[in-house]
């Protein structure tokens, strides 16, 4: 058995050929699983040269043709040989796949269904191309944003942190958010686990520093007005988001985070937003490329050393999983004088963390998660949602600017003041 | 009487069918008779490896005889007894995509052979298929 994968114009192809038996339809799961991503509807399965199928080949397609339906989507069969056709006519599943005799055919109508969707969707929301990518803007909330700090990003760079330096807050309290932390129940217990978090509506993610390399997904069941999750640093959006962005990248490796804030803040400046050079964004997406990275030690002195770890935790390559994320960008070239400057420089870490020259500093944390399919009609928060209830959680790391993603619904807050806590 | 016996590893299956096939083209069974077993004893022997054994320790033997017109697979294993015979015929109609698509191997296996025959002897689950040759095959 053979299995070909390929992608053009937003549709997954399969070549399937040789002998598709149980042990075989297990390899082809697990090629389909590697391959579909988060936001695949439209796959097309050639069986030309498949001399040979039992019902674990019929069930490896009716799983997949499953997931893309639940999205709105659907599978096409084409070049079914004679022992295939017999073994599918023979389960009555003749009728359930859609069937074309060649590739073309098969590709054709996938790629009908895919323009159906996106003039639909363009219809709704018109887009405007920037940067790699296709933005459609929808007014949210126009109550003015801010952000409030605790804590102070350069002393966990130098692993000065102490117990007084230590925050609990409530979760419940904090809707979204980034930072330094952990959960625990005493603040001496938390010293040593002290890592990357975020909190995503009614979640928090986090990767504990110290001992194993294994971020860990809690969403406090019921009433979480007493979970309290004891922070080092905190940066926590207080209001709600202003606009809700579509966003897809036109380029086929996606676009990069850097690259997203940049248009983000060129299209507020020519759309005439109230945008005082820092944006705080949630993103709801599906990744193209997962650049992150997470501290291995806990940024409190141990044994009295405060010397910088060099080395960090990064992350593997996540391409097509879903992705949420948290986090804020800062226009430097703007004039920030209006916002609190001890305030302001409690959020930027020294360089170059988080920075670049031409003036960029974004501080994002996001989460993976897998088979959480998109779905380019759901709101973000629905999205985010989503990926908490039915996705499988992967990995949640500080993202790189360099992380691309293919798309997303990205809430986008024009902070309008920093408070310092 | 030729047999053969395999780890209940999935990744023995496509050995497994492979010497199945040959054994029974020895036997002078016609292609297309040989490839009809050869699904029932996909089917059989992969409803074994992965629901039969519960770890991947264990063995299956497969023995093939020809008497006359009527050809043999006896599919031998040791896990918990399981009797195929008594799953009842799957539902092919309906909504389709949205049907439980449980049974689907043992419908194959009654639609591939002539005979099914099982038997829980000494701790081990022995099913045997059967198959006439039809003379409109050849031979």
């Amino acid at each position: 058995m053979m299995i070909v994968t390929e992608r053009k114009d937003d549709v997954l192809i399969f070549g399937v050929n040789g002998r598709l038996d149980g042990y075989a339809a297990s390899q082809v799961a697990v090629e389909i699983e590697r391959n579909l991503r988060d936001d695949d509807r439209s796959v097309v399965v050639d069986l030309d040269g498949l001399t040979y199928m039992s019902s674990a080949g019929i069930r490896v397609l009716l799983a997949l043709q499953k997931k893309v339906k639940a999205r709105n989507g659907g599978i096409a069969l084409c070049n079914i040989g004679e022992y295939p056709k017999n073994v599918l006519s023979m389960a009555g599943f003749d009728k359930v796949f859609p069937t074309f005799p060649s590739r073309e055919e098969a590709f054709r109508e996938m790629r009908k269904r895919e323009d159906s969707l996106s003039l639909i969707a363009d219809l709704k929301n018109p887009m405007t191309e920037r940067g790699s990518a296709r933005f459609g803007f929808e007014t949210a909330s126009r109550a003015p944003a801010s952000l409030r700090v605790q804590g102070d990003h350069s002393a966990l760079a130098r692993n000065r942190i102490s117990e007084e330096d230590i925050s609990a807050e409530r979760l419940s309290e904090i809707e979204y958010s980034l930072g330094l932390g952990a959960l625990g129940s005493t603040v001496e217990d938390v010293m040593p686990f002290l890592g990357e978090m975020m909190t995503l509506r009614s979640a928090m993610i986090w990767l504990p520093a110290g001992g194993h390399d294994t971020p860990d997904f809690f969403v406090p069941a019921g009433d979480a007005g007493e979970v309290r999750a004891y922070t080092a640093f905190n940066l926590s959006l207080e209001g709600a988001f202003n606009e809700i962005a579509d966003v897809g990248a036109t380029d086929e490796d996606g676009i990069a985070l850097d690259a997203l804030y940049r248009a983000i803040f060129a299209l507020a400046k020519e759309r005439k937003r109230d945008c005082r050079g820092i944006l705080a964004t949630a993103i709801w997406g599906v990744v193209a490329d997962f650049k992150g990275m997470g501290r291995k030690r806990s940024p409190a002195p141990m044994n009295g050393d405060s010397t910088p770890d060099p080395e960090d935790r990064t992350a593997t390559n996540y391409s097509g999983y879903s992705i949420v994320a948290f986090g804020i960008g800062i226009d430097r070239s703007a004039d920030l004088s209006g916002y609190d400057q001890s305030a302001l420089d409690a959020i930027l870490a020294p360089q170059p963390e988080g920075g670049d020259a031409n003036g960029l500093y974004l501080h994002n944390h996001g989460a993976v998660f897998r088979n959480a399919p998109w779905n380019p009609e759901a709101d973000l928060i629905k999205g985010i949602e989503r990926c908490f209830a039915d996705g499988e959680f992967v990995d949640m790391r500080h993202l790189l600017n360099t992380t691309k993603i293919y798309r997303a619904k990205v809430g986008i807050a024009y902070i309008s003041a920093i408070k310092r806590r | 009487m030729e047999e053969v016996t395999i780890d209940a590893a999935i990744s023995s299956l496509p050995g497994a069918l492979s010497s199945v096939t040959e054994i029974l083209g020895r036997l002078g069974v016609p292609e297309k008779t040989v490839r009809e077993l050869e699904l029932a004893v996909d089917e059989a022997v992969t409803n074994i490896m992965l629901h039969g054994y519960t770890s991947l320790e264990g063995l299956i033997r497969l023995s093939c005889q020809r008497d006359g017109d009527m050809v043999r697979i006896r599919i031998e294993d040791e896990a918990p007894p399981f009797d195929p015979t008594e799953v009842p015929e799957p539902d092919l109609g309906g909504d389709a995509d949205e049907r439980p698509i449980g049974g689907l191997g043992i419908h194959f296996i009654r639609k591939m052979t002539d005979e099914i025959r099982y038997e829980r002897t000494e701790g081990r689950n022995i099913l045997i298929l059967g198959k006439r040759i039809k003379t409109s095959d050849g031979r």
